[in-house]
């Protein structure tokens, strides 16, 4: 008796694929890591918490993989960056804003430590204590303050880009 | 109760504490301004959380390396064989799977070329490119002069040189359960000449092709099937008139696969359009890439498309250039059943279905 993907993949891609996207900030890559993560639960005969060890598979894939090709991540951030200086020329405030939102977040995601993002994304996809626990092979105990660090980290250091931006040269004059 | 500490108010405003745990703290928190007063703050915390991470969602799709994008998972796939119970009857599929990798290195070059830049197999592939309006044809670099159509002394030479090639590699896989040493056989055979490379090649194009189009037939069956298509694709390389001839024959019928597609779900933001059947048949050109045809409700739409197969998957990837959507199929080779995504690239949104192989295969109901 194989695990029913079917049923799997239709309950937990969407969420799998956003958690994804948040720790890559690549809609590809991460859809390909879920595809990876679908396949490996493929192969096993019975999965006990579902959700807890599909987040945990494909968090391990995103870590290894990032081991391995720290090349490939240059790239992604070359490209990103060209698409950043393209959107520069675009001036429309909206795009502008919401492209400057998503470079903050990042930073702000990037910064936290990597169990605490970790934490934190799985958190926001609805997963339990208990899964979370399970998934980072953490201590029920410790998620609550995990998640608190997190968020008070993530809020903090998000606030403190918008005051330097506001306090700097802000934005280009419309 | 003492003043509970942030970890646990999070807890408590994420409805993670034990109920006996819960109640003390709210016993606690109706008598302690400071109390509420922190529970307010970490309220805050939580929804900005949110909405900070909610902004990461906004993030373009495509940004990928075109041209060494899968060679991550090629290593992987060299580097670990998948573990499985029967690990001597599984090879073969396995050194499939390797070959499929590799030919899919080229095939998502070709689907996914949109840049100047060629990857060297899809330059080698392109001289033998026969339909003019192909994906292949569009990457063909500037200056790029055809071949002509047809080439017999060329193809005439190596039809019989692939055939021994096939049974060859089928003969590796089934008596040496090595994968290891098939790997160097076909790692060493790349290294000869150019026509022995050519056909190496398309050797790893038609098995690759082959396999993945008739999705975890039984181990002799597959061979013979392989062969079957070995030949199809020779035939199908001459040109455009006798692949239709191909597509009209038993042969390359059973190599023909077509999956339906229901119950579209779309969880976020969604304006994809949902594609209710797809039909993949061996492409016009000599590589992984495979002509796809995916019906949408207002009528059908050709593409190309590649696969990639694993030894329990087979996984089709095809990008409407229309609408830069992608959908891609993960399917149960044993079972022919898995999901199928649509990707928009204009909006992020991502759709998911069911997807089941058509048993009867691809076969046209005739009129009446």
């Amino acid at each position: 008796m194989s695990v029913d993907i079917e049923r799997l993949f239709k309950t937990y891609h969407a969420t799998l694929v956003r958690y994804l996207t948040r720790r890559l900030g690549d809609r590809d890559w991460a859809d390909e890591v879920a595809q990876e993560t679908f396949v490996r639960a493929l192969r096993q005969e019975t999965i006990v918490n579902e959700r807890a060890w599909l987040f945990a598979v494909a968090t391990n894939l995103v870590r290894d993989e990032a081991r391995k090709d720290a090349r490939r991540r240059k790239h992604l951030e070359l490209l990103r960056q060209e698409a950043e200086a393209e959107g520069e020329a675009d001036p429309e405030p909206s795009t502008l804003e919401k492209a400057q939102e998503a470079a903050f977040a990042r930073k702000a995601l990037d910064a936290l430590a990597e169990r605490d993002r970790l934490a934190l994304l799985m958190r926001e996809e609805g997963l339990d204590y208990k899964e979370i626990a399970e998934a980072l092979e953490l201590s029920f105990g410790s998620v609550g303050t995990t998640l608190a660090r997190a968020r008070r980290r993530l809020a903090e250091s998000y606030e403190a880009l918008v005051r330097e931006r506001d306090g700097g040269k802000g934005h280009v004059a419309s | 109760m003492s003043h509970p500490d942030e970890g646990t108010i999070h807890g408590w405003l994420d409805g993670a504490l034990p109920a006996g745990e819960a109640a003390a703290v709210e016993a606690h928190l109706a008598e302690c301004g400071e109390c509420r007063a922190a529970v307010a703050e970490a309220r805050g915390l939580i929804a900005a959380s949110s909405r900070i991470l909610g902004a990461l969602d906004n993030v373009p799709a495509g940004v990928v390396p075109k041209s060494d994008h899968l060679s991550p998972l090629i290593e992987r796939l060299r580097a670990a064989p998948v573990r499985t119970a029967m690990p001597v009857k599984r090879w073969p599929l396995q050194v499939w799977a390797v070959a499929a990798t590799v030919v899919m290195a080229v095939g998502l070059g070709v689907v996914m070329q949109n840049s100047d830049r060629v990857p060297v197999a899809v330059k080698d592939v392109a001289p033998r490119v026969s339909a003019p309006h192909t994906v292949v044809a569009e990457s063909v670099p500037p200056g790029f002069v055809p071949a002509p159509a047809a080439q017999p002394p060329m193809r005439a030479k190596a039809l019989p040189q692939v055939a021994s090639g096939a049974g060859g590699a089928a003969g590796l896989a089934r008596d040496v359960p090595d994968p290891a040493s098939v790997l160097g056989a076909t790692r060493a055979r790349q290294a000869n000449t150019p026509a022995g490379k050519a056909n190496d090649e398309h050797l790893q194009r038609a098995e690759a092709v082959a396999a993945a189009i008739v999705p975890a037939p039984a181990e002799k069956k597959s061979i013979g099937e392989l062969r079957a298509a070995d030949r199809a694709m020779d035939v199908g390389a001459a040109g455009g008139a006798a692949m239709a001839k191909v597509a009209s024959a038993p042969a390359a019928e059973a190599n023909c696969a077509r999956f339906t597609l229901d119950q579209w779900r779309a969880p976020s933001r969604a304006a994809v359009h949902s594609v209710t059947r797809v039909t993949a048949r061996p492409g016009p050109t000599v590589n992984a890439a495979t002509t796809v045809t995916l019906d949408y409700a207002d009528g059908p739409r050709t593409e190309i498309g590649a696969w990639l197969l694993q030894p329990d998957t087979a996984r089709l990837t095809v990008r409407d250039a229309r609408d830069e959507t992608v959908l891609r199929l993960l399917v149960s080779r044993s079972t022919g059943s898995g999901i199928g995504t649509l990707t928009s690239a204009s909006d992020n949104a991502i759709a998911s279905a069911a997807a089941r192989r058509v048993p009867e295969g691809c076969a046209v109901p005739k009129p009446e």
